[in-house]
């Protein structure tokens, strides 16, 4: 095989390999194969037992349901936190003794009975919660003990009352439409179910203490040094066990009105089954209601069938059992290898070929030179990856580090500096808008606004998500650069949404088009993607003419032209192709044309990956990223072109130590400032046809009021 | 068990992508950049020792370096470049040229010269005389010239061939076959033949006769070139190009380097070298990505400057190193001279000197 067949780069459009990684990032990847295992068990019940899901037998089993489902909730929260509640099979019987007795034996309101039974779950919980989460001790023989100690009190109390349970009768018309009432076909008690359902999984997920329950059972010790509770939010896990048992209790006795001496024996081992069959892991820290609904309804399903199969009751147990042990099997090397085969699956390389670069040979306009050799270096080691410079009216230098400040040099020496504003992330592109404040770029966080006393303010970081994307796309991961148009809308790069800052290496790598430019509309405050699908775009820079702007697409080696404004509106094309090496940052030059810093060169060995997307991808998987192919950054340059996009100038350090890849320059008052985004310094020389009194500000914004 | 949950194919398996790392004795230092540089000029080669002065070649030149005063002096240049020396006890004094053969330089002076097949000319690696002033001549390749060795590695070749030539007799008869390019090449003690066979990245013992006896050193770190042997009968091995894990990768993909072989020029391809890449076309790997204005040392660089001794079995002592931030790489030959150790670097065309022992005074 000497050429790629044309079939190739036509199969690279159609089918994306990147849908499959990007569902394993997704946090409800978990309940998929339990789902699928759920449809897949009732196709072949429904298949081997006909009239199993007939409408009265699924109208008792949704009540069966209501109740298991609400054990294996109260189970998932506190597995959640990192527990583990054994005593819940105990804590059910005690609870179902105490409504029948309120009820029945007793006879008061049943709201009354309720909150009897409540306070028995409470108090059973909170015994729970004080001896684990407060006095430390271990949850599985704690619960165990209190397992045991639930179960005498159910075996002591229950003989006295059972004559009084089965002889009385409860006289309450919404005791029996809990029980046995449907409202909308739909079992009241399933309703109920639904509705606390819904609370928890909201609960968990969206309110706080939902989130301090989930921390403290991924890592204690984070969730403490982060200023959680724990001691508190353990208890309140065990707590809300017990309120949940207590709930699904008060269920039962609604359905069943009566009780035995083996009610809720062996309950904790079916509904532990339940849920970690259903991918709440055993460790803490994962899982959610769905786990449990599914996980439930999976245990009930399976033990009703097996039930109509006549199969006696220990072998049931046995199954479940066994069930069990896979399922706890699965759980473990599930959460040791998704990490893993996530990492495997998902940088998914894409087909792009280039056109073969152009020499840089003598006599060519990129042919190297030194142009760029006795550059002043300003900030040797007090900035590192100043990747865009910036000067202000009065010559001040501006530029951000990786140590997310925003770092000032003072003119006209650039010797005394400060740290002008501390943001996070790791500040990139920079713009002055026309009242002087300093926007720009985070990587990582969005864009930014520092005003001209150091004041820091978010100015946006989302934007409207796709519908077709599988990755949360509102969020910006990469914003790159950014420039600001005459009426002061801000239009702004992000360079992917599929690596974060740390891994923009790994996007070279993938080629894909999956980044964005967007614009942000300070009158409405509104983010909006206005081109989607683009090659890692990195500058932007607002042409002289007010009505379009410039943008590099980095692996493309191109520069486009967009026009926002004016009568080409909504046009797009490509300014200046086949580069030869990377372009980042481009910015205006004094004489109407522009200034492109290429942060590295193509080479043809890169360029031959980038049309075997197999290849990468196992190179991706197989080795390290250090041995990684990569674009040669170890070697950059500056290029002019004039308005039409015609290279006219390059300039080169051909030593390339103090200045290997510049990722940014600027142009101010005759002089030529260069950032890189791998280097500790900043650079500058003397541009000796320039404008001397030209600078940005001015040409943008006018003269200074 | 493991091969149902495991890797389909051999092949996929990443277990041939291992490079094995440099601990104990062969642990990364300095040493070869620190160590004095008494000469320097392109393309220095291979060196031997002759009545106490240090001869050694230079593209095609032929030089010999006064112990005292470090003076050089030419000794003959040669029309063609010089790929191999050796000297005998005797003072018998052999080299090999591109394209046409040996010449050989008696005591007093007197040159002879043996022809060689065309396909032997172009690849010639090493020369070693054995005590009676026979010569084995070390063939890397008889599909591919010395200059190119790359092509020779990524085509999987295992065509070496190891002569014997009787210089009296001028005969030259086929020793052993199919080797995988042997790069160098001694004598040891009991006459059986030690080749570095540098694909195989080992170093293996041959009975006279040619057949393989048993491997001496293996999974080196690096491509393993020249070998000498001191008086004491111990070894210096010299390694002139690193392995990377991307490029026992690269040639595990055929489709990829079947492209890379037909479409891309020689320096332009991603594969060791023996000094930095004079090519601005040179890919470039992450790991080497200057940050910070710092190339760090352990960055997969093409080029690495490495020197192992070894005892009578073979089993390291000691070693030798220019790291990735360094420029002695691509050391070619080796040798004891004297109290010295002299290294010859062909990828920045220097001349080192070095203690023995030199690891402990760091």
């Amino acid at each position: 095989m000497t050429s790629i067949p044309v079939v190739t780069p036509r199969r690279y459009r159609i089918f994306s390999a990147r849908f499959l990684g990007e569902l394993l990032t997704k946090s409800w990847i978990d309940s998929v194969i339990p789902a699928a295992v759920l449809l897949v068990m009732v196709i072949i019940i429904s298949i081997l037992i006909p009239g199993f899901f007939s409408l009265g037998s699924l109208s008792d089993q949704s009540r069966q349901l209501s109740e298991f489902g609400l054990l294996a909730i109260a189970l998932t929260i506190v597995l959640l936190s990192g527990g583990i509640d054994l005593s819940i099979g105990s804590m059910f019987a005690l609870c179902v003794l105490v409504a029948l007795t309120m009820m029945n034996v007793l006879g008061v309101s049943i709201y009354l009975a309720f909150g009897a039974t409540l306070l028995a779950g409470f108090l059973c919980g909170a015994l729970n919660g004080i001896l684990i989460g407060y006095i430390g001790l271990r949850a599985f023989i704690t619960t165990l003990v209190t397992l045991v100690i639930f179960r005498s009190i159910y075996d002591i109390a229950f003989p006295r009352l059972a004559s009084g349970i089965v002889g009385g009768f409860a006289e309450s018309a919404l005791w029996d439409f809990i029980g046995f009432g449907e409202y909308m076909n739909l079992p009241v008690s399933f309703l109920i179910f639904a509705v606390i359902a819904l609370f928890a999984h909201v609960m968990l997920t969206r309110l706080r203490i939902g989130w301090h329950i989930r921390a403290v059972g991924g890592s204690r010790k984070s969730a403490h040094n982060s200023g959680i509770h724990v001691k508190r939010t353990v208890a309140i896990a065990y707590i809300c066990s017990g309120l949940l048992t207590a709930t699904a209790a008060f269920l039962f006795s609604a359905r069943l009105g009566s009780t035995g001496s083996d009610t809720g024996i062996g309950l904790e081992v079916q509904v532990l089954t339940a849920v970690v069959l259903a991918g709440v892991s055993l460790g803490g820290g994962r899982g959610s209601v769905g786990n449990a609904l599914i996980g439930a309804a999976l245990v009930l399903i399976l033990t009703n069938a097996l039930i109509r199969f006549s199969v006696p009751g220990n072998v049931n147990q046995l199954v479940l059992g066994l069930v069990l042990i896979v399922a706890v099997i699965f759980d473990a090397k599930w959460v040791k290898n998704r990490q893993k085969i996530l990492g495997k699956v998902y940088v998914s390389p894409t087909y792009m070929a280039l056109d073969k670069a152009p020499a840089i040979t003598d006599g060519s306009v990129f042919a190297v030179n030194d142009l760029l050799g006795n550059a002043e270096i300003i900030g040797q080691g007090t900035v590192e990856g100043p990747e865009d410079v910036i000067l202000d009216r009065q010559g001040n230098l501006y530029t951000g580090t990786r140590h997310g400040e925003i770092v000032r040099f003072f003119a006209p020496d650039f010797v005394r500096h400060e740290v002008f504003a501390q943001i996070g992330g790791h500040p990139l592109g920079l713009a002055f808008d026309g009242s002087g404040n300093l926007l720009t770029c985070v990587g990582g966080m969005g864009v930014y606004r520092v005003s001209t006393d150091g004041v820091v303010s978010k100015v946006t970081d989302e934007t409207d998500r796709s519908l077709t994307s599988i990755i949360d796309d509102s969020r910006l991961r990469l914003p790159d650069d950014l420039d600001i148009a005459p009426d002061g809308r801000i239009f702004f790069t992000e360079a992917t949404k599929r690596y974060e800052m740390t891994e923009w290496a790994v996007d070279a790598l993938e080629g894909r088009g999956n980044g964005r430019l967007l614009e942000y509309d300070p009158k409405s405050g509104k983010t909006r993607t206005v081109l989607k699908n683009l090659i890692f775009p990195n500058g932007v820079t607002i042409c002289p003419d007010g009505n379009s702007l410039l943008f590099a697409e980095t692996w493309a080696c191109r520069i486009n032209r967009y026009w926002f404004a004016g009568p080409r509106k909504g046009r797009r094309e490509i300014f200046l192709d086949n580069l030869p090496g990377y372009p980042d940052n481009i910015n205006r030059a004094s004489d109407g044309g522009y200034w492109i810093a290429l942060l590295g060169m193509r080479t043809p060995a890169f360029d031959l990956t980038m049309q075997h997307p197999s290849f990468r991808r196992r190179m991706a998987v197989r080795i390290p990223a250090d041995q990684w192919l990569f674009p040669n950054i170890n070697k950059g340059c500056v290029i002019k072109v004039n308005g039409d996009g015609k290279v006219t100038q390059s300039l080169w350090e051909a030593a390339g130590e103090q200045l290997p890849s510049v990722t940014s320059m600027r142009e101010h008052r005759g002089w030529l400032y260069l950032g890189g985004v791998t280097n500790n310094r900043i650079g500058r020389i003397r541009l000796a046809e320039a404008d001397e009194n030209w600078d940005a500000n001015t040409a943008y914004w006018g003269p200074s009021s | 068990m493991m091969r149902l949950f495991g890797r389909r194919q051999a092949n996929q398996s990443d277990h041939g992508l291992y490079v094995p790392t440099m601990d104990g004795p062969l642990r990364p230092n300095d040493h070869l950049d620190r160590a004095s540089i008494i000469w320097t000029g392109a393309h220095i080669d291979d060196l031997a020792v002759l009545n106490g002065e240090l001869v050694f070649t230079s593209e095609n030149r032929l030089l010999s370096l006064r112990a005292e005063d470090g003076e050089v002096t030419l000794i003959k240049a040669f029309d063609r470049p010089i790929t191999a020396l050796a000297v005998a006890a005797s003072g018998l004094l052999a080299i090999a040229l591109f394209g046409e053969g040996l010449r050989l330089r008696s005591a007093d002076d007197q040159w002879q010269q043996i022809a060689l097949s065309e396909k032997h000319s172009a690849c010639v690696t090493a020369l070693h005389f054995d005590a009676d002033d026979g010569l084995y001549c070390a063939i890397g390749s008889n599909a591919n010239p010395i200059s190119a060795w790359r092509r020779d590695l990524f085509e999987h070749h295992s065509h070496g061939e190891i002569l014997f030539v009787q210089p009296a007799q001028a005969k030259v008869r086929s020793v052993a076959g199919d080797l995988q390019y042997p790069a160098g090449l001694v004598l040891d003690g009991n006459g059986d033949i030690i080749v570095a066979e540098a694909w195989a990245h080992r170093v293996v013992a041959l009975s006279p006769q040619g057949a393989l006896k048993r491997t001496l050193l293996a999974d080196l770190p690096a491509y393993p070139g020249r070998l000498s042997v001191d008086g004491e009968g111990h070894y210096l091995v010299s390694l002139f190009a690193p392995r990377r894990q991307i490029y026992e990768f690269i040639l595990r993909e055929p489709g990829f380097l079947q492209d890379m072989l037909a479409k891309l020029e020689e320096d332009e391809w991603v594969g060791p070298t023996y000094g930095r890449p004079r090519s601005a076309n040179y890919p470039l790997l992450q790991g080497e990505v200057r940050q910070m204005g710092v190339m760090k040392p352990w960055a997969p660089s093409s080029s690495y400057g490495l020197v192992i001794s070894c005892d009578g079995d073979f089993a390291p002592l000691e070693s030798w190193h220019s790291r990735a931030d360094g420029q002695m790489h691509g050391i070619s030959a080796a040798l004891r001279f004297g109290e010295h150790i002299v290294a010859a670097s062909k990828g920045s065309g220097s001349l080192l000197m070095m203690r023995a022992g030199a690891s402990d005074e760091q």
